[in-house]
Formats: structure tokens, sequence, C-alpha cells
């Protein structure tokens, strides 16, 4: 509490609070809640990790790409100068540069977005998200299994067949209806039943746990190989890896060649050429759930405070576009420009933990 | 576009309102070099040791939060009350992984956990895919896979 200065005959003007706007002051509160809520992720990661021996680092195995994150560390500390800049020439009253130090600010942050979205990508195409991961053996030889099976969907379709054949045995329906539905459901399930045969050999081996995973990526590639039509490329950092899988694939398609009549062949390249592009090769990453847990929420979460300052920067570029920035919105630049570094500083720590460590 | 001097005047200590600015592209320059730093760092994990190249990225991550803290921020020409207000913060930050560290980081894990189970089983494909690689240096063994 200061004191202010007296006048003669009035009472001495009160002031309350620290020497700082009001508004700054609610920025600087929330931001040290957001400090909280950064460091309760980076803390428990730090746990979580130290607990785990074994836990994922080899980035041909997490897909984390260090050149990806030093990039976007770039991006925002170039948004960073550029938003101080913008808060200067508010200062200085110069709103056509704010303006356009703002909008450079606000396309940083998309180009940081578009970034983060091709690594995501990545995520998601190796299939590194919670819950997907197989940490041992035996549960990536069952994740194949399962994946083959949604793949040709012929589960799915044997269970569709159930329903309509129980539907027409208790009189649910129309009839003439449910009898068309269960023809054709039984004429695509013998086709697929087809497709299913062409794999169950693998599925049986797997099911047995009588084939390395390395022999099953072989063989997966090989039957990839035959629906398609086109070569099926082993993705492997590692020589001696690629032999084994690249052995087991030659060895599985001259016996697929063997196997499969003529007519099955035609029809797999025709009508189920890409049913197992989607199926991933198995792979064992021990902590891998907890890896792809951790680094999905604390990316995921900072990803959203870059989304809440494109909002904010967004609606100060709007004003500076149609002329209506003033000496009104410095506090709003300010604040929003003290958001933004600190979306910078979670930043500056989570390349280090994520990417590097 | 920015001037150099950074020693705040008094008053504006005061106010808040205005202080003196760095100069911006010289942190902005500091900030890319430690970041070169980083990633060097990194490059060199194979000969330093990962427990090195951890410290080495920590500590210039702090380096960075600091210049942008100070400078970006302003809080190095900010008054006492930056302390008030995040000198609390910090402690309840540290204590979530004080708190955290006895049952998770220590002694979380036991030897039947299957991620252990599978890690150890890991460790011995390593084992006998190193073996397969140099024959010289160990018996027979079947090749392995590392995932």
């Amino acid at each position: 509490m200061t004191h202010g200065t007296h006048s003669a005959g009035h009472a001495p003007i009160l002031k309350m609070g620290v020497p700082i706007p009001n508004g700054k002051l609610g920025m600087w509160l929330f931001l040290g809640t957001e400090i909280m809520f950064f460091t309760a992720f980076i803390g428990t990661y730090i746990v979580l990790r130290w607990g785990s021996p074994g836990w994922p680092t080899d980035p041909n195995v997490t897909h984390i790409r260090v050149a990806l994150g030093a990039i976007n560390t770039f991006v925002l500390i170039c948004s960073s100068v550029s938003v101080v800049l913008a808060h200067e020439a508010m200062s200085l009253r110069n709103y056509q540069k704010a303006t356009k130090f703002l909008g450079l600010t606000l396309a940083l942050a998309c180009v940081f977005l578009g970034i983060k979205s091709i690594e995501y990508a990545g995520k998601f195409q190796h299939d590194i998200l919670p819950g997907h991961v197989a940490e041992s053996q035996e549960a990536a030889r069952d994740k194949l299994v399962r994946e083959l099976d949604e793949a040709s969907g012929g589960l799915a379709l044997r269970a569709e067949l159930e329903k309509v054949k129980s539907a027409l045995a208790l009189g649910q329906g129309k009839k003439s209806e449910l009898e068309g539905q269960q023809k054709a459901l039984t004429e695509k399930l013998a086709s697929i039943g087809r497709v299913e045969a062409a794999y169950a050999p693998l599925k049986q081996q797997l099911r047995a746990g009588n084939i390395t995973l390395l022999e099953s990526r072989g063989k997966l590639a090989a039957l990839k190989e035959l629906f398609s039509g086109r070569t099926a490329e082993v993705e492997t950092h590692d020589e001696r890896e690629k032999s084994v899988i690249e052995s087991a694939k030659t060895t599985e398609l001259a016996a697929l060649e063997q196997r499969i009549p003529a007519e099955d062949k035609k029809l797999f390249r025709e009508q189920y050429g890409s049913t197992f592009n989607g199926v991933h090769d198995p792979h064992v990453i021990v902590y891998g759930n907890t890896f792809a847990s951790i680094y999905f929420t604390m990316t995921g979460f900072h990803a959203i405070h870059v989304l809440v300052g494109m909002l904010m920067f967004g609606m100060l570029l709007y004003r500076g576009l149609t002329n209506t920035l003033g000496p009104d919105q410095e506090v709003f630049v300010e604040n929003a420009g003290l958001y933004w570094h600190f979306v910078d500083l979670v930043w500056i720590f989570l390349f280090p933990l994520l990417y590097i460590i | 576009m920015t001037s150099s001097h950074a020693t705040p005047s008094t008053g504006s200590h005061e106010t808040g309102a205005h202080h003196a600015h760095p100069n911006y592209m010289a942190i902005f320059f500091i900030l890319c070099l430690l970041t070169v730093a980083s990633v060097i760092a990194d490059m060199a994990g194979g000969t330093i040791g990962k427990l090195l190249v951890g410290l080495i990225v920590l500590v210039v991550a702090s380096l960075k939060a600091m210049y942008v803290m100070m400078y970006f921020m302003h809080l190095k020409f900010e008054g006492a009350w930056k302390w008030v207000l995040l000198a609390p913060t910090v402690i309840l930050a540290l204590a979530v992984p004080a708190a955290l560290a006895p049952d998770i980081a220590f002694k979380y894990y036991d030897p039947q956990n299957p991620q252990q189970k599978a890690f150890r089983e890991q460790q011995a494909l390593e084992k006998a895919a190193h073996a397969a690689a140099h024959p010289a240096a160990a018996t027979d063994a079947p090749p392995a896979e590392k995932h």
C-alpha cells in the first residue's frame, strides 16, 4: 500500500496493489498457474522415465526427429522476437509496424503447427499411440493377428451375418430383405474366406509363437506384395535385420506363389490390392505406451496453447488490418506477448526432454 | 529497430509501464546459438555419453529460459513483485517430482512387471545378436531381433 500526494484539505489518496496494470498482473498470475501445470507434466515424465529402465530413446524406434524439433525451436524463437518487436512498435505508436510483426508471429505459429502435424502424422503412421504399442514379443504377435483379421474384415462380416441370421430366426424385420442381406453377406464372406486363407498359415504360426518378429515382418511384406502387385519395401536401418526379413519374404513369396491358385491371385490384385497396406510391421517398444502418452500429453497441451496464442494474434491482426489498433491495445499486446514467450519457454524444455535425452 | 541500452532507469521500476529495451537481436542470436549447441551435443552423444548429453542440454535449456524470461518477458526490469508471484510456483513445481519419486521413480516396477520381463528378453536377444555378429568372440547363437 502506498500513500499518494496530499492535496490541501483532502484525505490522502491510497493506492493498493503492485505497480503494474491489472491486466498484466492477471496475466502473470495466470502464467504462475501455467508454470505449475506444465511442470507437473514434466515432473511426472521425469519420475516415470527414471523408474523405467529400457525407456525407448532410439529415434528409429520412437520416430522422434531431432532436426524437426530443432527447426520448431528456431521458429518459436523467431516468433518470440517478432512479438517483442510488435510490442515495441505499439509503445512507439507505430501501429503499421506492429501489425506487420503481429502477422509475422501468427505466420510463424502456423509453421510451428505445420511441422508438429508432420511429426504427429509419423506417429500415427507407425502406430506409436497410447495403448497401441506392443511391449512384448507375445503382444506384438497378437497385435499382428488382430490387424490381419481387421484388415481382411472377415470377423466383422461374420458378426454381421450372425445378426441377420438371428433376426431371421426371431422374425424381426422384413423377411425378404433379411434374406437378401444374408445372401449378399454369404457371397462376400466366401470371397473374403479366400483372403483369410492366404494368411492363415502365418496367423497359425503367430498364435503358436513359433515365428520370430523379423520373420513375420518378411512374411507380411510378401503378403502385401502378393495382394498389391508392387514391391513391399522393408523398413529397417539394420543390415542384419534386413537380410533376415528379405530372406523370409523371398521364401514366403515362393510358398504363396505355389499355394495360391491363379484365380485367387487375380481376385486379390483386382479387388483386395490395398487390404493389408495398413497392417503395421510388428515391433516391440518396451514402455512404448507410456512414452506415447507422455509425448502426446505434453506436446498436445503445448499445441493447444499455440492455438490459443494464434487466436489472440488473429484478433490483434484483425484490428491492425482494419486500422483499429490503438493505445488501448498496448497492454493486450504486452499480455499476448508474455503468454507467447511462456509458450516458447515450455518448448525450450520440451525439446531437450523429449527429443534429445 | 531496437535500442541497445540494457540499464533500466529507477523510475521505470515503479510504474512497470516503461522499461529499458535490451538488444533483442543479440538475445535472438544467443538463443539460436544455444539451440545449435543442443543439437551438437545430441550428435556427439555416441562419444561423450548419454548422461553428459542430458546434463548439457538441460543446462542449455535453463540458460535459454533465463534469457527469454529476463529480456523478452522483461523480468530483469520488473519490480520485486516478480519474486512474490513466481517463487511459490517454483516450490510447488518441485513438489510434484519430489512427491512422486519414492513410489514411481524408485520402486514402481518390480521384477515381475511385464515390461521388465520384456526388457530382459530384449537385452538377451541383443546379446545373442551381438554374439551372432561376432562369432569369434562367442559361442553359436541363433539370429535374434531387436524389436
